[in-house]
């Protein structure tokens, strides 16, 4: 199989994969008063913070999988590494709703098994299994993790600011070299203590206080 | 001609330990400090402020400037079995502009089965055109308990941040990692979703306390493994809430 159309189908923001419930703590930010002009600045942060860990993740459980290595040591350095417990908690649905769409599209993989068999295993372990499982190399589950995160907040922005969609694309697009930056740093990692942990402190207090609101649009 | 040491990396620097044990036959704790290091370069003086049959209380009294281009500051805290100890600082630390130098700080905390350690940070204040990293690292021995208050400032007032490299680490005495993070500080940092327009980052670090979920939810983030992180953003250091450190030395 293509790798490059498998990326395109997993980068796909029309997989039914609840990508539409996300804002990557954009609804938090814009409720305490981030502008439509801050939003490409506010991507960027996320690809300097969580991203950078979620990608790394996604890295190293791709090489263990295909070494044969244990998986546990990678949850617990992406939990170490996910202080907001609602991080924690939305990786672990969004991984939960991946894992459903994989396992149907990787049936006999013994990789999707694997994680499959993990006690609620984060969005970049499953994203993982159907890297290994497809052949998708480490650089390209870089990018897919840093494009995906990208497109979320664009079209989560388009939902919560008055903006002009090709705006938000343009934004996506400028943004580009610094998802490509962040999928060459990570692919060459392979230890579970190589991850990244890159704090973005204001994005794990807004994950916090989105977590208890009530009236929201979107769930994190 | 260079002085030989023993410990030559520590020719620029100092390395100052502290060491606390309960002593069987229920007398004072055991304290054990020293301070290594060439002569001219600042250090933390261990100074005891008391100490009773579990537990002792230390200050760290800064001896020489700091934090000036080449210091390398070290401190390495060991808590033994059962025993408690809480450290204060006099006052806070100012990192000057080191043009174009750089400057280390590090910490290494280590705590046995049952040992306390409480560690009551002043601000840390990175003023324009210095450049410090910062490391923590923590073991933590079955039920030990922890706490560390940390204010990190960048600039004095009206100035231009400072660089500070952080990261923090803490793993369990098997190697589980429990929190593990990086920060890397400066004027590009005072930007939505990092810093936002805060200079001032304060965190209050705790393991093994397990208080309440809805005691000080403000700022709180509770870890996977157990802990629990407060972090509060604000322009000025006194406008950062006193409540996380009040509740964790209450609780």
């Amino acid at each position: 199989m293509s790798e490059n159309l498998l990326l395109m189908l997993l980068a796909d923001a029309r997989l039914p994969v609840a990508g539409h419930t996300q804002s990557g703590q954009l609804e938090a930010a814009v409720r305490s008063g981030l502008t439509a002009e801050q939003v490409p600045v506010f991507m960027r942060s996320r690809l300097a913070g969580v991203v950078r860990v979620e990608a790394g993740t996604a890295v190293v459980a791709l090489h263990r999988l295909r070494a044969g290595l244990p998986l546990e040591p990678v949850l617990d350095d992406w939990a170490a590494r996910t202080p907001a417990a609602p991080m924690r908690d939305t990786s672990r649905t969004l991984g939960r709703a991946m894992l459903r769409l994989v396992r149907r599209l990787f049936p006999d993989s013994p990789h999707v098994a694997e994680v499959a068999a993990l006690e609620r295993p984060c969005r970049p372990l499953v994203l993982a299994a159907a890297a290994a499982s497809g052949g998708i190399a480490p650089v390209s589950l870089g990018r897919l993790v840093a494009y995906d995160d990208l497109q979320t907040v664009a079209s989560a922005a388009l939902k919560l600011l008055p903006l002009d969609p090709l705006d938000a694309t343009s934004w996506v697009h400028d943004l580009l070299p610094e998802a490509e930056l962040l999928a060459t740093e990570v692919a060459p990692l392979t230890e579970p203590h190589q991850i990244p942990a890159p704090s973005a402190p204001q994005l794990d207090l807004w994950a916090q206080t989105h977590a208890h609101t009530t009236r929201r649009l979107f769930s994190a | 001609m260079s002085t030989t040491t023993s410990t030559p990396e520590l020719a620029t620097g100092s390395l100052t330990r502290v060491r606390v044990g309960t002593v069987e036959g229920g007398g004072r704790v055991r304290v054990e400090s020293d301070v290594t290091g060439s002569s001219t370069a600042p250090a933390l003086r261990p100074m005891l402020l008391s100490s009773d049959t579990r537990a002792a209380r230390i200050s760290l009294v800064p001896d020489g400037a700091m934090l000036l281009a080449g210091d390398q500051v070290a401190v390495e805290v060991e808590v033994g079995e059962g025993a408690s100890l809480t450290l204060v600082e006099p006052a806070g630390t100012v990192a000057y502009d080191m043009d174009g130098g750089h400057a280390d700080w590090t910490v290494t905390i280590t705590l046995a089965e049952g040992a306390t350690l409480v560690w009551a940070g002043e601000p840390f204040v990175v003023s324009a055109g210095a450049d410090v990293t910062r490391d923590t690292q923590v073991t933590l021995g079955p039920g030990a308990r922890l706490a560390v208050r940390e204010t990190l400032v960048l600039g004095r007032h009206g100035e231009r941040p400072g660089r500070v490299s952080t990261t923090w680490s803490a793993h369990q005495h098997d190697g589980r990692p429990v929190l593990v993070e990086s920060l890397d500080l400066d004027a590009s940092s005072l930007v939505p979703g990092l810093l936002g327009r805060h200079r001032v980052l304060a965190s209050v670090t705790t393991f093994g306390l397990d208080l309440p979920t809805d005691v000080c939810p403000e700022g709180r983030l509770d870890l996977e493994r157990g802990g629990t992180l407060w972090r509060h953003l604000a322009g000025e250091a006194h406008e950062i809430p006193t409540q996380p450190w009040e509740c964790v030395k209450t609780g």
